[in-house]
């Protein structure tokens, strides 16, 4: 019972690990290759053409792994499940109470405020990459809904675009929110949940 | 577009013109410089140096980025000029023929 080893259970299956690092990074690699933020930087390194085919094909990589992750919470295992992390409003909010005063109980899987974040994230995603496509296809005639988006006039292309570039930035914020609240989650429950995510074990 | 002083405009046409002329003969030696000098679109694929060459002609200023992109089903060149008159231009030719798809001011 003192050994750690055999007091750690499996919590995160490795296709939910797969799924969490891929979309780190093409969501990284999405928002780096086009925000204004590295412009200057991304500029010395690689040409334009090819920032905008990285931007696009991360895109894309990370609406498969939404529409895999929406599978995956309705079949997959126990913890990867939306029924095992979604909560009501009253107990987001009571959960996050209790987690700003240091009172919180420890969950195995997500706990109500992760899982509300989790659902958040997924969809500023969701409408993110949405906009992208149609901006991809109205803007420049590409892209799978390129046929449908032919003739858009200026206003709706600066719509996909404003909607497109706000998300994206929203996902940052949640991201940043994502992160202190694993951090302040590793140390009220003396655990490190980011070697969670990698292990996948969790203490018993 | 919106010329407000005749004589800067010319001048820094003139500036823009030789400064790009001097690029794109560095650049492209084989190209000819004539197409770009009409107005008008030439029916014949440019280079990028003649889109760039275009785009100050219309939008004098400095260009911050010129490179090959789709723009509403077309294969353009497009051309990013911060301009002299504090306008961010965004200005498309199509590279098979020249002709100018879209420009646009933030």
């Amino acid at each position: 019972m003192t050994d750690r080893a055999t007091t750690e259970i499996t919590v995160w299956d490795p296709l939910v690990r797969l799924f969490h690092w891929t979309l780190v990074l093409a969501f990284v690699f999405a928002f780096c290759s086009q925000s204004d933020w590295f412009e200057t930087l991304r500029e010395s390194l690689l040409p334009e053409e090819w920032l905008q085919a990285f931007h696009v094909w991360a895109g894309y990589t990370i609406v498969g792994l939404l529409l895999f992750r929406l599978i995956w919470g309705l079949i997959g295992p126990r913890y990867a499940r939306f029924s095992d992390f979604i909560y009501g409003p009253r107990k987001i909010f009571t959960y996050t109470k209790a987690v700003l005063t240091l009172r919180a109980p420890r969950h195995l899987g997500h706990n109500p405020a992760g899982g509300a974040m989790i659902i958040i994230l997924l969809l500023s995603l969701t409408i993110t990459v949405s906009a992208g496509l149609l901006l991809y296809g109205a803007e420049k005639g590409l892209g799978p809904l390129a046929g449908l988006l032919a003739g858009s006039s200026d206003a709706a292309i600066d719509a996909f675009k404003e909607v497109h570039e706000f998300f994206a930035n929203f996902t940052i914020i949640l991201v940043i929110g994502h992160l202190i609240g694993v951090v302040w989650e590793s140390l009220l429950h003396r655990e490190n949940l980011a070697r969670a995510m990698i292990t996948g074990r969790k203490r018993a | 577009m919106i010329i407000r002083k005749p004589l800067f405009t010319a001048l820094a046409l003139a500036v823009s013109f030789t400064a790009a002329s001097a690029f794109a003969a560095g650049e492209t030696p084989a190209a000819p410089m004539a197409a770009p000098m009409a107005a008008t679109a030439p029916a014949a694929p440019i280079t990028k140096e003649q889109a760039t060459e275009m785009a100050l002609k219309a939008h004098p200023g400095k260009v911050t980025k010129a490179y090959e992109d789709s723009h509403k089903g077309k294969k353009t060149w497009e051309i990013k000029i911060t301009g002299d008159d504090g306008k961010k231009w965004e200005v498309y030719y199509e590279i098979a023929t020249g002709a100018l798809v879209d420009e646009k001011s933030k």
